[in-house]
Order: C-alpha cells, then sequence, then structure tokens
C-alpha cells in the first residue's frame, strides 16, 4: 500500500521536474544554455566515450589482462571506499530527506523501515539519471542495468553504514574509535595484498609495464585469483563484473549477486531501527543554511570583517556618486578583506623570505610569479571582485529609485571594484619590477620587461582592459539581469553550466572585440616609435594612443550603459535574484 | 492646493500582458492615496512607475512638476520609495546607511537630522547594527528612515505596515500623518483595509491593472450604498471589485 504512495511520489516528482526543465527550455536564456552545455559535454566525451570499455580500443597486450585490470581497480575503489564510509563523521543516522518530506512524512503514520523504503524509491530517480550518463561517459558495456545496479546497491549500502555509524555511536564507539578501526583495516588490507604479492616491488612492476608482454603481467593478478584475496574481492568483484561485463552472462550473474547483497544491506539497516529524525532535520537545517550562506556571498551578505572602517569619511555633500564608490569599497573591505589580507601576508612572507635569503634565482623565480599574477589578475580580479551592480542585482529596484544619471551611476559603481583590482596589480608590478632587476639578468626579456617605462606601458593598458571588463560584467546585469543571476533551486545541472559557458564565451568575445581597434592603433604606433628610440621607451609610446583609444571605448560604453539602465525593467525576468 | 503627483493615461505592459491601462490620478500636498486593490491589480507596478523604477510603456508622470522621463534626476531628488521588501545593503550598519542616503540626496546637516529619526523610529541603539542583525521589523524601520532622512515632498509606500507589530504599526500610521501634515504627498498600497480607511484621505482603487474607483472613503461609501445604509470600505471594495467584473463579463 504505501510502497504505492511512495513510487507516486517518486515517479511524479521525476516527471514533473523533467518537465518544469523541458518548459524552461522555451525562455532562451535556458535553451541556449542548455544547447551550449550539452554541445560542451558532448565534445569533451562524446568521442571518448565510444572506445571505452574493457578490452575495447585498447592494446592486445591489456585486452587481455583487462577484466583483471578492472576487479583489482574497481575492488581496491570499492574496498577503501566502503571501509572509509564507517570513518566519516556522522553519526546521527541523518539521512538527507527535503524539508517537505519531513513535514509530511514524519508525522505520518509510517515505520523507519517504510521511512528508509520511500528513501530508497526516492533515490532512484536521480539513481536513473546518474546512471544514464555514466553509461554513456564511462561504462558503456553496462548497458545502463550494471551500472545502476552498482549504484542502487553501494546506495544502500551506505544507508547501512549511516544506520551502523549512529548504532556504534549509542554503544560508545565515536568518531575516533571508528577511525582507529578503520586504519588498522586499511593497513591489514594492504599488508594482505603486500604478503600475497610476494611483497610490492614497485620497480618491478615498473619493468613489467615497459617489457609490455602479456606474459609479465599475468603474474601480477594471479594472487587475486586465490584466496585470501579472491575472498576479499569477492564482492568488489561483483561490482566489477556489472561495471565492466565481459559477456552477457557476466552482467546478469553480478547483478543478481549484488542485488541480493543490497537486499541483505536494506534489511540490516531497517534491524538496526535507529532513530534518524532528528539528524535527518539537523542536516536538512545545514543544508538550508549551506545554501543561504553561498547566496549571501554573492550577494555581499556574508560580512566577515563587521567591524572594518570604512576606507574614508563621506561627507553628506559633493557628488553623489561617490557615495556609491564608498558603498562598495566598505562592502569590498567588509566581505573580502580577509582574503586579501591573507594574500597580501602571504605575499609578504615570501619576499621577506627571499631577500634574506638573497638568491637571484630566487629574485628571477618570484619576479616571474609576481608578473604573471599581475596578468592573471587582468582577467580573473573582473570576475573575482564582484561588488558592482552584480553585488546589488536584489537592491536594483532602490537604486533605481536614486537621483543619479544612468551613466554616473553605471561609472560610479565600476569604479570601486577597478580601484582595487588596479591597486593590487601596481603593487604586483612594482614588486615584480624590483624583483626581476633585483636578478641581476639584464640580457633576459622578462628583465627587459621590468623597466618603469614598461610598468607604465602596462598599467595604461591593464587599467582600461580591467575596467571594461567590469563594464561587460556590469552589461550582463544591465541587459540579461536573469543571466547574471542563479536560480536558488537549480544551481547545478546542465543549463547553470551551460549558463556559465555562454556568459565566459560571451565575456571573452566582446573583450576581443573591444581590444581590436586598439591593437590596431598599437601595432603601427611602435613600429614607429621603435624607429626612433629603444624598445622601453617605444612601448610606452605607442601604448598611450592605445590606451586612449581604450578611454574612448569605455567613454561610450558607460554612456551607452547609463542610458540603458534607466530603461532597465528590473520586474522582467528577474525571476531568481538571489543566490548570488 | 498644488498638485505634487500626477499621473497622466499610465500604462505600463510586460510583453503581452497589460499590467496598468491608461491609468489617471493625482496627489495634492498633504493628501494621503490609498491605492487598493485584489491581488495581481497593478499596484506595485504603479507605485514602481511612480518611483522611477519601471519606465512606463506610455503615458506621463510628473513629480512636484518634474516630468519622471525627461527630468527624472530632479524628480527623484522629490521623492521616497519604500518597497514592501525591504532591500538594504548587508555590509552597512544602521548608520552608514543613513550616511549613504544623505549623501545621495544631498542632505545639509544630515547627522543633525539622523539623531531624531533615529529616535522616532527606535533605532537609536542599533546605529551599529548591521542588517543581519535587525529583525523584520527594525529592517522595515530603517528603510522608512532612509526614505525621511532627505525631507522628501513625496512618499511612495508599497505595504508599508507589513511585518510592524501593533506598536509600529500605530507608530508608522503617526510618523505617515505627520508627513502629510506638514505638506507632504503620500501613496500608500496596503491590503489592511481598515488602515487605509484611518489614514487614507482618498482612495484609488484598482483591477486589472485599470482605475475603478477613485474618491475619499466617504465618496466610495455613498457610491455603493446609494441611500441604502451604511456600508463598510471592505463592503465597498469587494463590490467595487466584483462590479467591474461582471462589467468586463457584460462588456468585454
Amino acid at each position: 500500500m504505501t510502497a504505492g504512495a511512495f513510487i507516486f511520489v517518486a515517479t511524479h516528482s521525476f516527471k514533473n521536474r523533467i518537465l518544469q526543465r523541458l518548459r524552461r527550455l522555451r525562455e532562451p536564456r535556458y535553451a541556449i544554455s542548455a544547447v551550449a552545455a550539452i554541445l560542451y559535454f558532448g565534445m569533451m566525451f562524446g568521442r571518448r566515450s565510444l572506445s571505452i570499455g574493457v578490452g575495447r580500443g585498447m592494446p592486445e597486450i591489456f585486452r587481455r589482462v583487462a577484466p583483471d585490470m578492472a576487479i583489482v581497480c574497481v575492488g581496491i575503489f570499492v574496498i577503501l571506499l566502503g571501509i572509509g564510509a564507517w570513518a566519516l563523521p556522522g553519526d546521527s543516522g541523518g539521512i538527507e530527506f527535503s524539508a517537505s518530506e519531513i513535514q509530511f512524512l514524519f508525522p505520518a503514520p509510517l515505520t523507519r523501515r517504510q521511512l528508509l523504503a520511500y528513501k530508497m524509491i526516492r533515490s532512484q530517480a536521480q539513481i536513473f539519471l546518474s546512471s544514464a550518463i555514466m553509461t554513456f561517459l564511462a561504462f558503456p558495456r553496462s548497458r545502463f542495468i550494471g551500472v545502476w545496479v552498482a549504484f542502487t546497491v553501494w546506495n544502500t549500502y551506505l544507508l547501512f553504514v549511516a544506520m551502523g555509524r549512529a548504532r556504534l555511536r549509542q554503544r560508545g564507539i565515536g568518531f575516533i574509535a571508528r577511525s582507529v578501526i578503520v586504519i588498522v583495516l586499511i593497513n591489514a588490507i594492504y599488508f594482505l595484498i603486500d604478503h600475497e604479492m610476494g611483497g610490492l616491488d614497485l620497480k618491478l612492476m615498473g619493468q613489467h609495464l615497459e617489457n609490455f608482454s602479456p606474459n609479465t603481467l599475468t603474474p601480477l593478478f594471479a594472487p587475486f585469483h586465490r584466496a585470501p584475496l579472491s575472498i576479499l574481492f569477492f564482492i568488489p568483484r561483483l561490482f566489477a563484473m556489472v561495471l565492466f561485463p565481459a559477456a552477457l552472462t557476466h552482467l546478469f550473474a553480478g547483478a543478481v549477486g549484488l542485488l541480493l547483497l543490497g537486499s541483505i544491506f536494506f534489511l540490516l539497516a531497517a534491524q538496526l531501527n535507529v532513530s534518524f529524525e532528528e539528524g535527518s532535520i539537523a542536516k536538512a537545517r545545514r543544508r538550508a543554511a549551506g545554501v543561504q550562506r553561498l547566496a549571501g556571498y554573492r550577494s555581499g551578505e556574508l560580512v566577515s570583517l563587521r567591524s572594518a572602517r570604512p576606507l574614508f569619511h563621506l561627507s553628506s555633500t559633493g557628488p553623489a556618486e561617490v557615495a556609491i564608490i564608498w558603498k562598495n569599497l566598505t562592502a569590498a573591505v567588509r566581505i573580502s578583506g580577509i582574503f586579501v589580507l591573507l594574500m597580501v601576508l602571504t605575499v609578504l612572507a615570501a619576499l621577506g623570505a627571499m631577500f634574506w635569503m638573497n638568491d637571484p634565482n630566487m629574485f628571477m623565480l618570484w619576479g616571474s610569479i609576481m608578473l604573471s599574477l599581475a596578468a592573471a589578475m587582468a582577467i580573473g580580479g573582473p570576475m573575482m571582485f564582484r561588488n558592482d551592480l552584480r553585488m546589488d542585482l536584489r537592491r536594483l529596484e532602490v537604486i533605481k529609485s536614486y537621483p543619479i544619471a544612468g551613466a554616473r551611476l553605471v561609472a560610479a559603481e565600476v569604479a570601486a571594484p577597478a580601484a582595487l583590482i588596479v591597486a593590487i596589480q601596481s603593487a604586483l608590478l612594482i614588486t615584480a619590477a624590483v624583483l626581476l632587476r633585483g636578478s641581476g639578468s639584464p640580457g633576459r626579456f622578462v628583465t627587459r620587461m621590468a623597466s618603469p617605462e614598461a610598468v607604465i606601458a602596462a598599467l595604461l593598458v591593464l587599467v582600461p582592459i580591467v575596467v571594461i571588463q567590469l563594464l561587460i560584467q556590469n552589461a550582463i546585469v544591465i541587459f540579461f539581469p536573469a543571466w547574471a543571476s542563479r536560480s536558488r533551486e537549480e544551481s547545478r545541472g546542465f543549463a547553470p553550466f551551460g549558463q556559465r559557458l555562454v556568459l565566459l564565451g560571451g565575456h571573452l568575445l566582446t573583450l576581443g572585440f573591444a581590444l581590436l581597434p586598439a591593437a590596431a592603433v598599437f601595432l603601427p604606433a611602435i613600429w614607429i616609435a621603435r624607429q626612433m628610440t629603444d624598445f622601453g621607451a617605444a612601448l610606452a609610446i605607442a601604448t598611450c594612443p592605445a590606451a586612449a583609444v581604450l578611454v574612448a571605448e569605455i567613454y561610450l560604453a558607460v554612456q551607452f550603459l547609463g542610458s540603458h539602465f534607466e530603461n532597465i525593467d528590473v520586474a522582467n525576468d528577474l525571476d531568481i535574484v538571489a543566490a548570488e | 492646493m498644488s498638485n505634487l503627483v500626477e499621473v497622466i493615461n499610465l500604462s505600463k505592459s510586460y510583453g503581452s500582458l497589460v499590467a496598468v491601462h491608461e491609468l489617471s490620478f493625482s496627489v495634492k500636498e498633504g493628501e494621503i492615496v490609498g491605492l487598493v486593490g485584489p491581488n495581481g491589480a497593478g499596484k506595485t507596478t504603479t507605485l514602481r512607475a511612480l518611483a522611477g523604477i519601471h519606465p512606463p510603456t506610455s503615458g506621463q508622470i510628473r513629480i512636484c512638476g518634474h516630468d519622471l522621463r525627461e527630468d527624472s534626476v530632479a524628480a527623484k531628488r522629490e521623492l521616497a520609495f519604500m518597497p514592501d521588501e525591504p532591500r538594504l545593503f548587508d555590509y552597512l550598519t544602521v548608520e552608514e546607511h543613513l550616511q549613504f542616503i544623505a549623501r545621495i540626496y544631498q542632505v545639509e546637516g544630515a547627522s543633525e537630522r539622523a539623531e531624531p529619526l533615529l529616535r522616532e523610529l527606535e533605532l537609536s541603539d542599533k546605529r551599529k547594527a548591521l542588517p543581519g542583525e535587525l529583525s523584520r521589523g527594525m529592517k522595515q524601520k530603517l528603510m522608512i528612515a532612509c526614505g525621511f532622512l532627505h525631507s522628501p515632498r513625496v512618499l511612495i509606500f508599497d505595504e508599508p505596515l507589513t511585518g510592524l507589530d501593533p506598536l509600529g504599526i500605530r507608530k508608522m500610521k503617526a510618523s505617515i500623518s505627520q508627513r502629510a501634515a506638514a505638506g507632504a504627498a503620500v501613496i500608500l498600497s496596503s491590503h489592511l483595509l481598515h488602515l487605509v480607511e484611518e489614514l487614507c484621505d482618498v482612495i484609488l482603487v484598482i483591477k486589472g491593472g485599470t482605475r475603478v474607483a477613485f474618491g475619499s472613503v466617504a465618496e466610495l461609501k455613498w457610491q455603493i450604498a446609494r441611500g441604502s445604509g451604511e456600508v463598510s470600505l471592505e463592503d465597498a471594495f469587494l463590490r467595487i471589485t466584483s462590479d467591474s467584473e461582471e462589467t468586463q463579463r457584460r462588456d468585454p
């Protein structure tokens, strides 16, 4: 009776979820994202999956030992994870139920065994989906059935272990005692394998692989066919049989064996009759808090340095845009301050140690690292420092009611992250220049790049590049607010992954287009300047017109975005405004 | 008394959905207008359009004589918008919120103005607190303090009494009445009809984005009762909104 109700909930939830996702594809945002993700995964794994499988597409040498290799590899994996699961810290028996499941099922007249059965049935939708993906990507020979059986039994085993850990706690065996037992067991298994193989000689194993002969490889696996290793690997062998079946009969034999084993695990878990309700409620709360924390970080709710003072005093009169910059800098200090402080301290410690050692090679190494970091900051910085319209996505309607013209507001919003990134970049570039000059290798290209002219030239270009990227990121908020935010209930999956891919692709493409006019000016300019002066000075001179082009682009972009900001409809299409 | 808010044929559509259709009304200096209507009537859309958040599809909005489309900065300087959900900056303290708003609206002597406001809204001992440390009601009060700081001539409230306790509701009503008495034009939306009746001079009933009634509470009641005795505002509201439904059914 109840099983029917459980199956009804599981199947209808699954069906409705799929239908909801499919319906969402009518929105261009989700459709484009899904297509991008499918194309990406298709390109990444499509071709590979066709050739994966035991014995297929392998050299003859491996084809003969492939079944043994599969058993050993899967076996070690299953044994380590299976035993390791007993050392996990959670011992409340808390099984993951959703908030609505807790609300409806816990007060319902159901036994614990029935709740466990519900959990098993409910998890089938996820297992079906994962099995389909894994069959496609990694285990095509399992014909889906093998992966599904393996995942289902593994899931049942983990349920049994969760109940077992809770029962052990009731007997006074806590996390430390369990960890010690697990470590002892794993060591015992290692010594057993070592003993049975006559002492693992890595050098000898290396030679076996180098010689590439079936006759030399086969003896390596012989101990796994004899007791006691054959007994130890009996259950893992079943997993290997369904994941990498040599024949259809192996697949079915392994599946029947595993399903029997799964039934035993379920009966044992039910027999333990552990009170898991309280633990499940606590787990659901922790999960909700975690989701909230992540969303809070994106929207600026997670303040880590609450008592940090604003960087400057804000008077009540003067240009209103300064208030926006002040607000965003205060946000950066209070939200990302610890991260920046740790980074600065680490770099200072490294520099201190290096100056103390006074080694020119270390100077060169660290100078190059700093130079690379400065370059990386040009791309990574605008993604990392989000204290602009991206952070204010949830407050756009309030910000829109302020008496500030759109263009001025957009400029003020990007000014704070730009200032921070440029400050970090300048520090990195200057440090890199000092170190590279200190390395005493004037002939090398990197040290030529360490001249004051080169630093100025780099800053002249990097600053507008950073600002352009910040404008691109803020343009996403203005033109596609729904794309800039992430759904609270759908933070994972194809569509959100595809969304990030599309945004990254769009960002890089727009940046490329924005840099083209500057590059077109820079190339003839440096050629002309090089005719008149040395490389360093020529670089600085040629950078000026290129930077001017970028500044002009920034001005136009700010005006363009500003006018669109004034007409942006924050209610339209902004369906989430969370996570963010 | 001059009109501080003038709405002329305001329409707002989202794709094929018409949220507000040809809506016209005005609010005089010192007047409190209650915007009521069933769920989805277009109240919030109207208020957001008045605050310059949603650009109207067509029509004109004038705030203190400034056209909201043509001269938005001057118009916005005269108004304050308080949304139903307090959207605060989670990383700024109560005091810093007021500093920030003071600069945005160019408030001379902001600290002198902030002190009595903090006292009035019982936020004095929370001045160093972040929004995350405040209750829902306190956040609402902070939002309102930010709105009152620059002494706007037009106040727009979307469900201002949500989340407040009975004492908070009484104080909020007093604050709103006080601002109106000082000459501000107030527009508020609420589902709490008895409070609207108590607080507002004029009521604008909208349904399906169109105006179905506009007048004082007494006028609306008289219109409904038509000499057949006393009716409550609730009765009047229900009859007006259901009448309009019938009219729409008869004459689509």
